[in-house]
């Protein structure tokens, strides 16, 4: 009985890597077959949710910021799928960001050892412009040098989207855009698109009798997936492990209990 | 020049000295060393020039390299002045104008020219032609040659060549300041009457060194061979310069891609020869007009491969103005570094090197101060501790673990000051319960601190002790908030510092 459902399991997901290679126009080797490139996010629900079993390397992801308020919870996303990367392949992540986009803070090289990233697999690239920053991603991307390319961008477009689309595809590299959603939105060609919203942690034991934070607590949704379905995951970063977790259901009535708006 | 006193004048303690004199000058009684004011009372008519070391020692070294038409091993011994006396060994330092010659390793090249006797014959000859006075000597040291050529009893040809074995014996009857001493050894060995290398060669060792320092036994021993002193010669390098000059002028970018192509390949195997590769490139294309335009690539590692290189200036071709077209192009290699013989081709490890040709690229459209790598440095001030700067600029990450304390993901440069509202409690331990930031209200339900952070006192700066706190708002956004107290005024201010996860 177990071995039938693994058995079914294997020929669907070689199914699905013939088709992916059919859909991206390459002609299949062994080598492929086996291992598909994915980047595990190590959350096991997540990963099975995603086609791939995971964050599908040779395409292009996108994260949106919903509001001012959850830059650091997106950045912090952004980092552990990096992470996860990083700790799996090897090569220098480029980071490119835009220096107009600076007011949101500057990434602090010391929770990068949280997020475990070592400093030096981290390259950041400080642009003016969306399209040179745009241009650099996929002149990256074509030159298989980096491991993964990540582009903080303010403003894109369909075309520009699927061009950064194919360059990752043909590089079977990952490329993510990390974007503040309040400054504009766009169609776009990415394999998946997410959006990261910070929410009220849940101390827990010594914290909340002190009344301290507990871990970040965030609200991930993936509100489009190609060949998958959307979904809403509670996550909670491990700041102790650095690293991310399902969060555990609320045990105490409802999220926003204590919100009140006084602005 | 040659038959009238004539001095080059120095400025040393803000009087005019002497500095070199030739001979007639020195026949008048003007030594080296004198006030210009004395010369001129001995010698009213005395004609003199500034003396102009750099300017002495680039013709120097322009001797030099005629002089490896007799053999390939040459080189200059310097030519030094009081200031740069002072920086070194002192003992070892020569002063005035006896410093200046060239050494010409003659070891199996003089049979070239028939030998010894014929060789120098043609040199101080040929010297002579060129406009300088010149004495030669041979001998079996580096220090006996110098003292031989210059204070050696000259034949008419003005050179002297002292047999093999016969150091010691030639070099006797000299002056003392023939071993290339100091004057203020040279005085001190006048003082008690040690006037000849003879003298002090009749002397025991221990003495001597006791007395006047390791620098005269030095000297001594490398005149009469008993340690060896060798040349260091400096070796003719062919300048990594390529050049083409076109027939008729080009002027669309196709055809200056060519021209750079073939440039590349001939500079590529001056570059193989020399075992280098280039740091950075200058592209200059000549107008007809006579303008010029250049064009810079710059790696961050040396690079000899022909379309590497070329991909370098890929993006910067295109708006090259051709003006009435370009009628020449040279290519230098300004920069170069040591790369290895056969390692051509690109080494085997094909993913980091993409990602330098990658960064190359980057740096050459956007400059370098646009990459930045993160660093993480020792220090409390969160500023300091960790910063994105250019990756030029050599540094070691220290390997702080930020395991237990927990630091922002992204931090404000500087840190905004906030607006507190309503009673903020005075006790040490708590942030504002509200405060407004860049417009937006901030209400504190859950917070954490303080963690006092002392100025780092050796710096000076004035950031005063600053107690940050962790906080987390009803809208579930989590700062890194400080109160800053400044020792002097009483007041407290409150900035957000970064943003936490």
């Amino acid at each position: 009985m177990i071995n039938n459902r693994t058995n079914c399991r294997s020929a669907i997901s070689d199914l699905r890597a013939r088709i992916g290679q059919i859909e991206r126009g390459k002609k299949s080797t062994k080598l492929e077959f086996i291992s598909p490139s994915v980047i595990r996010t190590g959350i096991t629900e997540l990963d099975s949710h995603l086609p791939d079993g995971g964050l599908t390397l040779g395409a292009l992801h996108e994260i949106t910021i919903p509001t001012p308020a959850d830059t650091a919870a997106a950045t912090s996303f952004c980092m552990s799928l990096l992470s996860s990367l990083l700790q799996t392949r090897k090569g220098i992540a480029l980071w490119c960001q835009n220096s107009d986009m600076l007011d949101t803070g500057e990434i602090y090289p010391p929770c990068l050892i949280q997020h475990g990233i070592a400093p030096d697999r981290l390259i950041f690239l400080r642009l003016k412009r969306d399209d040179d920053i745009l241009w650099a991603m996929e002149e990256a991307l074509h030159s298989h040098g980096p491991a993964c390319v990540l582009g903080e961008i303010a403003h894109t477009n369909l075309t520009k989207t699927r061009r950064l689309q194919t360059a990752a595809n043909e590089a079977d590299l990952p490329a993510i855009i990390l974007h503040p959603g309040w400054q504009g939105t766009w169609n776009s060609a990415a394999a998946t698109r997410w959006r990261i919203k910070t929410n009220q942690s849940r101390p827990y034991g010594l914290a909340k009798t002190l009344n301290e934070p507990g871990n970040p607590l965030w609200q991930v949704e993936l509100y489009r997936c190609r060949r998958g379905a959307p979904g809403i995951w509670k996550m909670e970063f491990q700041n102790e492990k650095g690293n991310l977790s399902l969060a555990a259901p609320a045990s105490n009535g409802p999220d926003n209990s204590c919100s009140t708006d006084i602005a | 020049m040659h038959n009238k006193p004539f001095a080059l004048v120095t400025e040393r303690h803000g009087q005019a000295i002497l500095f070199a004199t030739n001979a007639i000058a020195e026949q008048e009684g003007l030594n080296p060393g004198m006030k210009l004011a004395d010369a001129r009372a001995i010698f009213p008519k005395l004609s003199v020039e500034p003396t102009q070391i750099q300017k002495d020692k680039a013709m120097l070294e322009k001797i030099r390299i005629w002089c490896s038409r007799y053999s390939p091993w040459t080189s200059s011994s310097e030519i030094q002045d009081e200031q740069e006396k002072e920086k070194k060994d002192p003992n070892l330092m020569l002063e005035g104008p006896g410093g200046g010659g060239i050494w010409i390793d003659a070891t199996g090249c003089s049979h070239l020219f028939g030998g010894e006797e014929i060789m120098l014959t043609d040199l101080v000859n040929k010297i002579n032609q060129i406009g300088f006075i010149s004495k030669a000597a041979i001998a079996e040291t580096r220090g006996a040659a110098w003292a031989l050529a210059r204070y050696g009893q000259n034949n008419q040809k003005n050179w002297t060549i002292a047999p093999l074995g016969t150091a010691r014996e030639t070099l006797a009857p000299l002056p003392t300041a023939a071993l290339r001493l100091s004057s203020t050894t040279r005085l001190n060995l006048q003082k008690v009457g040690l006037h000849t290398i003879g003298d002090l060669l009749k002397l025991p060792r221990a003495t001597l060194s006791a007395r006047y320092g390791t620098a005269l036994l030095k000297r001594l021993d490398a005149a009469i061979g008993k340690v060896s002193e060798s040349i260091s010669a400096v070796k003719y390098k062919e300048p990594l310069y390529v050049r083409i000059s076109f027939s008729e002028p080009i002027g669309n970018s196709e055809d200056f891609r060519a021209a750079l192509e073939k440039m590349l390949i001939l500079l590529c195997q001056k570059m193989e020869s020399q075992g280098v590769g280039a740091r950075r490139l200058i592209f200059t294309l000549y107008r007809v007009d006579g303008s010029i335009e250049r064009r810079l690539a710059s790696a961050t590692h040396p690079i000899r491969d022909v379309t590497t290189l070329k991909h370098l200036f890929n993006d910067r071709i295109n708006d090259i103005d051709p003006g009435f077209g370009v009628e020449e192009t040279t290519l230098f290699a300004e920069r170069t570094e040591a790369l290895g013989g056969t390692q051509a081709k690109l080494s085997d490890d094909g993913k980091s090197n993409n990602f330098t040709l990658l960064i190359d690229r980057l740096t050459n459209r956007f400059g370098n101060e646009k990459i930045l790598s993160p660093r993480i440095t020792e220090s409390h001030i969160p500023e300091r501790a960790g910063t994105l700067s250019s990756i030029t600029e050599k540094h070691r990450n220290t390997d702080i673990k930020y395991k237990n304390i927990i630091r922002p993901v992204r931090l404000l440069y500087p840190p905004e000051e906030v607006e507190t509202i309503g009673l903020v409690s005075k006790l040490l331990v708590e942030p504002p319960s509200v405060f407004r930031w860049r417009k937006v209200l901030h209400k504190i339900t859950l917070s954490q601190g303080p963690e006092r952070i002392s100025p780092e006192w050796w710096r000076l700066g004035k950031t005063g002790t600053r107690d940050y706190f962790q906080v987390e708002d009803s809208r579930g956004q989590r700062l890194w908030i400080f109160r800053e107290t400044n020792q002097g005024s009483k007041t407290t201010r409150w900035y957000v510092h970064g943003l936490f996860s």
